[in-house]
């Protein structure tokens, strides 16, 4: 029994591991340059968007909505920001060794996503070539602006996942300048500093490091992205106590499924059954459950609250959802992308005969993409709704919109696999 | 220990360092003043100098009198005097004047310009103060400031904050004119931009452009602090003529305090039946065809340049 639980051997696992450094095939380049095409058609879209104009976006004002897909593409990206990291500090702060293999995976998600929360959030401003401006008046306007708020926390949190990143990367990477002495200038550079008994110390700063971290994801998407809209009483359906636990169990719930998604992925690809055990997804496809059905409750808790006896344009906001314009997303989002995924996921833990790694990965894959159409049907609907006396707008992205928020998410994926080229994204063994 | 030996202990690089951070914090601050001062009046058309009392700008506006210019069949005059006042870009109107539904079936006219709110949520939110109060409490907007990022539009529960989605067309003439946040002629691009109770004119001792275009006299320009509010014609005592007209402010609930006053009630002077069917206009420009350019092509030089 004892024979049959120890790991492979450390060279056989580390050569498994470092798989995707050491080949690289046709599939690679295919992948890449089916990428490239969305990412670069993105960088064109937004070129012409920087030299004519906003206006090549759907968002109209004052009958329309001035903020659309961008911004649901951010509050997107910043919620998936939170389940890596969220993963690789529960795993340190409560020593669960048995995830240990995804924790990098989520890692690199988080960075690679605030990355793109940065770039939608950047393309959305109308003036970009200004962003330093928040910055350079950031003592003075800290004190009330919610989106300097926004801009503390996201800096503070990227700078700490990353610091968080390489500190437990360092060991893996000494082994990587072993082998491959190509890179190993490369290696060297980020190694700097490096002593051989730095170990423990670097154990001890990656748990204080969690212990901030844990504490940020609460403050960015339970926090300041939340308050964005929640702290505005001008628009009803985004006023609301409840944004922040909203938000935060969304951002959880899209990020812990992108991660089930990418680990999903990577182990077929790469043929790492023994490594991403089963019982990883098990483990996490049921906390996502359980997630997800608690997210079903918030959205029937708001809506009610809506309906019930609220104010008529709070009503208005989730007739919208209900019967009009948006009842066409809004019900599939709700009945195939959380409710059905959940219950699957669900059933799987009470029954574990039911369980199947494939069958996890899709209902995961549906509730990341019911997370993205949650955030647009957050931001939109409340914003359609006119404060004065006059017609009602609407509002659906442009092709210049679905342009750069695919190519956005292209460029993510992009990144993930320039970085699988690169580092290892599961935690080496002994050497 | 070895550690120990070193001449720089962690406690002591720690304590350092936080000192050293603190110290530079405390040290710079006043800098930073300097520089937003430095920034704030690059910003601002020059601030009024000398004895002169402070002005606190409100406007009176009487529904009474508001007929939507249907009576002489024109679309209203006080935007009309707005858009050619300002060069504002097409589909902007800075002063709106809607028609409101009685319960009787019946409709009133209310013009809504920006409300200059006190307690202002677009001030509040904005992450790089390009939109602020100045001393006579106009909320202005430095257009070479803003970043465009529409939170304010979001926060303004008056929907009174435009978004220049695109370069405006503007008529040739409006290129001579010297931007201030006072008068922010031409539009930027990527900007928001208001109502700013034609901070200008006031600056020169006139009158808004709305008020002088308003051919019912039904916009009152008004100054708090010496009680005063004039349409044109007449002067009248500010307090007094708001208490004696029931005046309300728009959305009083809010809380955001606006600095303009309705007279409630329509139809003591020019009525508007439910039997009545003479057409209300909209604003018209002589510039800008369809206003910026909503039809993306697939070059960058697009259809029209």
């Amino acid at each position: 029994m004892a024979a049959m639980m120890r790991r492979p051997e450390p060279d056989r696992t580390n050569v498994a591991l470092l798989r995707p450094l050491l080949h690289t095939g046709q599939g690679f380049y295919f992948f890449a340059v089916a990428l490239l095409i969305p990412a670069a058609w993105f960088v064109y879209a937004w070129y012409l968007q920087l030299i004519r104009g906003l206006g090549l976006t759907s968002m109209r004002t004052p009958v329309g909505a001035p903020w659309g897909a961008y911004i649901a593409n951010f509050v997107f990206f910043v919620g998936l920001a939170h389940g890596g990291i969220a993963i690789a500090a529960a795993i340190r702060l409560l020593n669960l060794t048995k995830y240990t293999p995804v924790a990098r995976i989520g890692e690199v998600l988080t960075i690679i996503s605030l990355m793109m929360a940065g770039v939608s959030i950047t393309i959305d401003m109308g003036r970009p070539d200004r962003i330093f401006n928040i910055i350079i008046y950031w003592p003075q306007r800290v004190g009330t602006s919610s989106l300097s708020w926004d801009v503390t926390v996201i800096i503070i949190y990227f700078t700490l996942s990353t610091l968080y990143l390489w500190l437990t990367m360092r060991k893996d990477l000494v082994l990587c300048a072993k082998r491959f002495p190509k890179l190993s200038w490369f290696y060297k550079i980020l190694l700097i500093g490096y002593k051989p008994d730095e170990e423990h110390k670097i154990e001890r700063m990656a748990w204080w490091l969690s212990i901030a971290i844990v504490f940020l994801i609460v403050m960015l998407s339970g926090g300041v992205v939340p308050w964005i809209f929640g702290l505005l009483p001008s628009q009803p359906g985004w006023f609301s106590a409840l944004a922040g636990p909203y938000f935060l169990t969304a951002a959880i719930g899209s990020a812990i499924a992108a991660v089930i998604v990418v680990s999903g992925v990577l182990r077929k690809l790469f043929n790492w059954q023994e490594y991403i055990k089963p019982e990883i997804f098990k483990g996490l496809g049921t906390f996502l459950g359980i997630i997800t059905l608690f997210y079903i409750y918030l959205i029937l808790a708001e809506q009610l609250t809506m309906r019930y006896a609220a104010p008529l344009s709070e009503f208005l906001i989730s007739e919208k959802l209900f019967q009009g314009e948006f009842a066409p997303i809004f019900w599939p989002m709700l009945l195939l992308g959380f409710f059905t995924p959940a219950i699957i996921l669900v059933s799987q833990a009470i029954h574990p005969q039911w369980f199947g790694v494939t069958r996890t990965i899709l209902a995961s894959g549906a509730i990341v993409v019911a997370f993205w159409v949650k955030r647009f049907l957050i931001v939109v609907p409340s914003l359609l709704r006119p404060l004065l006396p006059f017609p009602e707008g609407s509002y659906s992205p442009s092709w210049v919109e679905w342009s750069i928020v695919a190519g956005i998410i292209a460029s993510a994926i992009l990144l993930y696999t320039l970085f699988l080229k690169v580092f290892p994204i599961v935690e080496l063994g002994e050497e | 220990m070895q550690r120990q030996n070193k001449k720089l202990t962690r406690r002591q690089f720690v304590t350092g360092s936080v000192g050293a951070m603190g110290l530079l914090a405390i040290l710079s601050s006043p800098f930073i003043a300097v520089l937003n001062r430095a920034r704030a009046a690059t910003g601002t058309a020059p601030i009024t100098e000398g004895k002169k009392p402070t002005r606190a700008w409100c406007m009176v506006i009487d529904l009474k009198k508001c007929e939507g210019c249907v009576t002489i069949g024109v679309p209203p005059q006080c935007t009309q005097a707005c858009i050619a006042g300002h060069f504002v870009p097409q589909g902007q109107q800075w002063i709106q004047v809607y028609e409101v539904e009685s319960p009787g079936g019946g409709t009133f006219f209310m013009p809504t310009p920006c409300y200059q709110c006190d307690n202002a949520p677009c001030v509040n939110v904005c992450p790089v103060a390009a939109t602020y109060h100045n001393k006579e409490g106009i909320v202005l907007i430095d257009h070479r400031r803003c970043i465009g990022c529409r939170l304010c539009m979001a926060a303004c529960p008056y929907q009174r904050r435009f978004f220049n989605w695109g370069t405006p067309k503007l008529p040739p003439e409006a290129a001579f004119a010297e931007y201030s946040p006072f008068y922010p002629v031409p539009a930027v691009k990527g900007t928001v931009i208001k109502c700013m109770f034609c901070a200008h004119m006031l600056e020169a001792g006139k009158l808004p452009l709305c008020v002088t275009g308003c051919p019912m006299k039904a916009l009152y320009m008004g100054d708090l602090n010496e009680d005063i509010a004039s349409n044109g014609a007449e002067v009248v005592k500010l307090s007094k003529f708001l208490d004696e007209n029931d005046a309300f402010r728009y959305k009083e609930g809010l809380g955001t305090q606006p600095r303009v006053w309705y007279l409630p009630g329509h139809g003591q002077a020019f009525g508007r039946k439910p039997d009545d069917h003479r057409e209300f206009k909209t604003p018209t420009w002589t510039w800008g065809d369809s206003g910026f350019n909503h039809h993306p092509g697939i070059w960058p030089w697009g259809e029209d340049f």
